[in-house]
């Protein structure tokens, strides 16, 4: 991401959709690595829910960050960017953890079993393996099924690709531990189809990110196709859309490897746009195309107008 | 000797100032006058070529006729892609074009069209002819060079439902090579027109006779003149340039059999003959904008159900191999009119999308390897918008090889 005469604030919002983007980019190469190895099909942010052999039925839902299943590869896949830093949230992913450990329904075809998989950038693999260790070492977790860290880094010569490597405990799949023990190489072109089908995962991106997808996939389409961008220039009125509309319209139904943003995150982009004067909330609650974005990158605008005033609710994931 | 009366005569001589009746009267005559002019041009007698109204068979011998009989007259062809109905394309394009007679049916249509008149445009006759290649269609006309001129911003409002293909630099030389091969007659281009991209230093050699600034484009026009066309295209190709426009003559013997010129717009105007081009090199071109509309076909997720269809632009050398070429090309996208977009990452790779603010599709643009930029539609993506960009990044970045992406 270019970040040419950028404030510091700026930096860091565009260095936070970048970390986002870059795990999304991360499930995307092992997706491609499980479906060519293994024929596997694997879903983001599936809903799954506790089983019928489940020692908690009465549980909540679950909503691992990727689902894999191919041939004698059942994969729950947590995606973590880096270890909190308090006691309370590693607690929590240690709890999170437990939750996949259990019998779960929502797979493609009911698996006898199923291995979990936490996803980490290269620079913070080490600390998961040895604060899952620790924790394996001091009782205060236990798994009935099997565990394993898998780092990724993107690295870029000539050709961008994305290397995967096991960093800690293994899968059931010997093949799949082998090829992680010597670590994956993934061209990027291979991936790239699924990437772009790949715009959130469960884990909430800044408000820029969302912003900048909502008015490039909602709204300009919207009001070009009602003839309302004539020449470029952007004119007040054109259709409105509500709320609904526009959680169908992110659903994307024809992007198979894609998860939709939740609600409250598109209504805090909302929100933003709104508050730019990018969009007109009408007083019947539907939504238009009131003014447009300055200079030629509409997600710089979106950040810097955010650094600028301070967006409080923005965060990174 | 000066006259003593001679200021007074200057003086009578002089318009004397008009007060507001006068010029509105004024005004009023000349509006009479033009439309006076504008209904006895429509009146006029149709050109054989044009009565009965026929396809572009029904219609070639009686062009072939016009060119052979007056060695002035000329005949320009404008091609023209269109996936659906191609009279509610041209509807599109009222109210500058009127729809005076149609026949025909699909990809054999033929409409007769009235272009009216207006501060850059001058009225005048248009046939949109089918020619037998599955949604390909050519716009006729023998009227003169102002009105052909204008004829692609006439026709734009046709846009997104029909567009115009341009054509490549490689497919322009193609038809070139065409023209000779295909005839067996001895070619001579007298002038090939080449446009440097922006930011481009021209250098300029002894082949290039002239060379100016063009206003069009935002970057130097080169203009070769008298230089076989192989030297010059592949001079251009060496120097960052893409072509614009050829002009050529098809001697047999001392005899001119054919003058023309092609352009890369997908406009063509011929001379002395219709029929060795029509047979000879027409079938190659509207093959190009057949192929060209096959593989732009069936793109955007909405017409897969498994999701978007990219395309590669495949360069045979790496033309993104490091960061600053990476930001050239950005740039260059980021030029493209009545565009919108983002610029997720520029480096190591890039990801960028692009929203055509004309019709609403849009594409997200991938560069991963130094010799491909992956283009992917989006939800919603129209032909003639995915030809608007691709075309957009050969002018300001660099040509390539467009195929499938895998």
């Amino acid at each position: 991401m270019s970040t040419d005469s950028a404030s510091a604030a700026e930096v860091a919002i565009l260095d936070g959709i970048d970390n986002y983007t870059q795990t999304l980019e991360s499930m995307c190469a092992l997706a491609h690595v499980l479906e060519k190895h293994y024929g596997a099909e694997s879903r983001i942010a599936p809903a799954m829910r506790p089983g019928p052999r489940s020692r908690n039925r009465a549980a909540g839902p679950v909503r691992p960050d990727m689902l894999s299943q191919g041939r004698g590869v059942n994969l729950v896949i947590e995606a973590k960017r880096s270890l909190p830093g308090s006691e309370g949230g590693r607690a929590s992913v240690l709890d999170q953890i437990a939750r996949y450990d259990d019998d779960l329904a929502g797979w493609m075809r009911n698996p006898p079993t199923h291995d979990i998989v936490l996803m980490t950038h290269m620079s913070k693999s080490v600390r998961w393996a040895d604060f899952l260790d620790d924790a394996l070492k001091e009782k205060r977790a236990s798994f009935d099924r099997k565990v394993s860290v898998v780092e990724y880094v993107r690295e870029a010569e000539r050709t961008a690709y994305m290397i995967l490597r096991n960093e800690w405990g293994e899968t059931s799949n010997a093949g799949l531990n082998k090829h992680l023990h010597n670590g994956i190489v993934v061209r990027g072109q291979d991936y790239v189809k699924r990437l772009n089908d790949a715009r959130f995962s469960d884990s909430k991106p800044h408000v820029a990110y969302t912003m900048s997808i909502l008015w490039e996939d909602v709204f300009l389409p919207l009001a070009a196709r009602g003839g309302h961008l004539a020449a470029g220039g952007h004119s007040a009125g054109g259709p409105a859309v509500d709320l609904a509309e526009i959680m169908g319209a992110m659903r994307r139904p024809s992007a198979p490897f894609s998860c939709a943003p939740r609600q409250p995150w598109v209504a805090e982009a909302l929100d933003a746009l709104v508050g730019m004067k990018i969009v007109r909330r009408r007083p019947d609650g539907r939504f238009l195309v009131h003014g447009k974005p300055a200079g030629d990158d509409n997600l710089r605008f979106f950040v810097r107008e955010l650094s600028r005033v301070g967006w409080p609710r923005g965060h990174n994931a | 000797m000066r006259s003593p009366w001679d200021g007074r005569r200057r003086a009578l001589a002089a318009p004397a100032p008009k007060c507001y009746i006068a010029r509105r009267i004024e005004a009023d005559m000349a509006r009479q006058f033009m439309a006076e002019a504008e209904r006895r041009h429509s009146v006029k007698a149709l050109p054989p070529y044009l009565q009965p109204l026929g396809g572009l068979d029904q219609c070639a011998g009686a062009i072939e006729d016009m060119l052979g009989g007056d060695p002035g007259s000329q005949i320009s062809m404008l091609l023209l892609v269109s996936g659906g109905d191609i009279i509610e394309a041209i509807r599109g394009a009222a109210p500058k074009v009127e729809i005076v007679e149609s026949g025909g049916t699909a990809d054999n249509a033929a409409v007769l069209l009235s272009v009216k008149g207006g501060p850059r445009t001058k009225p005048g006759r248009l046939l949109v002819a089918g020619t037998g290649v599955p949604h390909v269609y050519l716009a006729i006309t023998h009227e003169g060079p102002a009105f052909v001129r204008a004829l692609p911003s006439v026709l734009e409002g046709m846009y997104p439902r029909a567009f115009i293909p341009r054509l490549s630099s490689g497919e322009m030389r193609s038809v070139l090579e065409m023209l000779e091969s295909g005839t067996g007659l001895v070619l001579m281009t007298m002038r090939v027109v080449s446009h440097a991209r922006n930011d481009t230093k021209v250098a300029y050699s002894r082949n290039e006779k002239k060379a100016r600034v063009s206003a069009g484009h935002g970057g130097s026009e080169v203009i070769h003149i008298g230089v076989p066309y192989e030297d010059s295209i592949e001079s251009s190709l060496e120097n960052d340039q893409w072509i614009g426009e050829a002009q050529f003559i098809l001697l047999d013997g001392n005899d001119v059999r054919l003058e023309g010129r092609i352009s890369r717009d997908g406009l063509f105007r011929l001379r002395h003959s219709f029929l060795l081009f029509k047979q000879r090199v027409l079938p190659h071109i509207l093959g190009l904008a057949g192929k060209r509309f096959e593989l732009y076909s069936g793109r955007p997720g909405e017409d897969n159900g498994g999701g978007a269809s990219p395309l590669v632009i495949r360069f045979e050398t790496g033309a993104l191999d490091d960061s600053e070429e990476k930001r050239r090309f950005i740039k260059a996208v980021q030029g493209m009119r009545h565009a919108s977009g983002s610029v997720y990452r520029a480096s190591p790779y890039v990801n960028m999308s692009v929203v055509d603010l004309l019709d609403g599709s849009s594409f997200r643009i991938w560069v991963m390897t130094p010799s491909e930029i992956t283009i992917v539609p989006q939800a919603r993506a129209t032909q003639a918008s995915l030809s608007r960009l691709i075309d957009h990044i050969f002018e300001r970045f660099q040509e390539g090889d467009v195929r499938e992406y895998g």
